[in-house]
């Protein structure tokens, strides 16, 4: 939003700018000639007479601007824009036509002119006034149409060209920006649409299990649901940010884990290696917690032994995730289980594109996943990710 | 006394099944399994009334596993998922415990269980009639002898 403002703002000063311009012009020119010239000297007057046209000029784009752009601009009409502005122009050209004010001389030129003894037309020196304005009926008939008109009318051409190319350099740049806007949102909605969401099961189980242990062990029970409020806390509150701490996915991975522990007898191994510090460094949320899943779902038999093994370590650049269980030939409920792993990878594919690591190793003993993600900065966003 | 099993993969279920079956009077635990083949073996060697069975485990779950026996005992499923429920019905459960269930949930598929046993020893439906038949009560169903 803040950037459309300035999109809007800078519309404003280019125009500013460019009359800005055009009226300091006569006074620059005009002191640059009085500067030079030592017989010519600065006056306002000349200054007001040059002003004049081009306040007549100003007023004309200011009509374009206002009234008439917009036709093409909001209302994209072009053939009303084009009425709009032939009109304008013929107006123009009708005043431009049959107005003339007579320029007021500059006095020292009244003065001079006094002095010489002569007039414009031989007439007001030979009675000795002083009319600074000339009576318009006595100047020579003018031509229909005459260099300065043919001038004023390519100027004025000129203005809503420039007025209209302006408008469109702003008008495209602010489209770019509402488009990249609209990717971004859609990319947003993609990434929402594919987060990781937890297995309903995993939560009726978990409480089942507390349930139980209430009875047999309720120091333990209590433990369990304090994991388990952290883990949802992490759920509901924290994972729907672009980016987390890197401690903090580490933390409910460990939850998670602890939770799956109570279920399973101690004959299945669970190995969970955490680096005893983990740097502050940012990543995507939810990106382990899938692996760690499936891992469960397909890792556990009481039949054979079972084993584990997750493991996370850190380097200056990147965390590395491993998970790794041994297969067990398991008759296993309806398989879902493969859209988490698919979700996290198209989500991984969004926010890193190439640059993430991944390996499988899938043989008929086990099933190993290695996974290394570079840390995020705080300031990449999907944005930057997208182009 | 009811000569009953349970079978639940998760220890902290099975530990709490259990401690259930022992506080209700009447029921005599013959085996507590975490996986369907230990509780087969058993069925195999001795005389068992009714089995609690979970549905979800690894390995085997609770529902094959009742599929796979031809003569099993009374069937009480105990689950998390109410979704199992319809296909209980189909293998003749008894009752439906839905985890978490509490001892008064216990206590009442108990009851269930005695009042069915009572039916089933009580297996003669009705006298002799015209034809010198009898029917009798055996597996659910009235037979006709």
């Amino acid at each position: 939003m803040k950037k459309l403002q300035n999109v809007k703002y800078g519309e404003f000063w280019t125009y500013f700018v460019l009359w800005f311009v055009m009226f300091a012009s006569p006074m620059v020119s005009i002191s640059a000639r009085a500067s030079i010239d030592s017989s010519f000297t600065f006056h306002w007057q000349a200054v007001y007479n040059i002003w004049r046209p081009i306040f007549v000029l100003f007023v004309v784009f200011l009509i374009h601007n206002f009234l008439i752009a917009p036709l093409l601009f909001r209302k994209r009409s072009i053939s009303a824009y084009l009425a709009a502005s032939f009109l304008l122009i013929i107006s123009f050209q009708t005043y431009q036509c049959t107005y003339h004010p007579e320029d007021v001389p500059p006095p020292e030129f009244v003065e001079q002119m006094k002095a010489s003894g002569s007039t414009n037309q031989g007439m007001e020196g030979s009675h000795g006034t002083v009319n600074p304005r000339p009576m318009p009926d006595d100047r020579p008939p003018r031509p229909p149409i005459d260099i300065h008109d043919i001038m004023a009318f390519t100027i004025m051409l000129l203005i809503l060209g420039v007025n209209v190319g302006v408008k469109y350099f702003f008008y495209s740049i602010e489209k770019t920006r509402k488009l990249e806007e609209l990717e971004k949102e859609s990319l947003e909605q993609r990434l929402e649409y594919l987060k990781y969401q937890i297995n309903p099961h995993f939560f009726m189980n978990t409480l089942n299990n507390i349930h139980a242990l209430v009875d047999i062990d309720p120091e333990n029970a209590k433990n369990s649901i304090l994991e388990l409020s952290k883990l949802m806390r992490y759920l509901l509150y924290e994972s729907n940010k672009h980016i987390v701490p890197l401690a903090r996915e580490v933390e409910f991975l460990q939850n998670y884990v602890e939770l799956m522990r109570m279920r399973y007898p101690e004959k299945v191994a669970i190995n969970l290696n955490i680096p005893s510090s983990i740097p502050d460094q940012q990543v995507p949320p939810l990106i382990f917690i899938s692996f760690a899943e499936n891992a469960f779902k397909h890792g556990v038999s009481y039949k054979q032994e079972s084993k584990i093994d997750i493991a996370i370590t850190v380097s200056d650049e990147e965390v590395a995730f491993s998970c790794a269980n041994n297969k067990v030939t398991a008759s296993d409920a309806p398989e879902k289980g493969g859209i988490g792993i698919e979700n996290t990878l198209k989500r991984l594919d969004i926010i890193y594109g190439k640059n993430y690591s991944l390996n499988i190793t899938d043989t008929e003993e086990d099933y190993r996943v290695n996974l290394s993600v570079p840390f995020l900065k705080e300031a990449s966003n999907i944005e930057n990710k997208s182009k | 006394m009811i000569r009953c099993i349970a079978i639940d993969d998760e220890p902290l279920a099975l530990k709490q099944i259990t401690s259930y079956i022992k506080q209700v009077g009447g029921l005599e635990l013959v085996g507590a399994f975490n996986s369907a083949e230990e509780a087969q073996r058993k069925l195999s060697e001795t005389n068992v009334d009714a089995m609690f069975v979970d549905i979800n485990m690894p390995d085997l779950n609770g529902m094959d596993f009742v599929r796979s026996l031809e003569n099993h005992p009374i069937v009480i499923f105990t689950t998390a998922y109410a979704e199992y429920a319809v296909e209980g019905f189909k293998v003749n459960a008894l009752d439906y415990l839905l985890k978490p269930f509490g001892l008064d949930d216990f206590k009442r598929t108990v009851e269930k269980l005695r009042k069915h046993m009572e039916l089933i020893s009580g297996a003669v439906v009705s006298g002799v009639d015209d034809d010198n038949a009898i029917f009798i009560k055996t597996d659910y169903k009235v037979v006709r002898i």
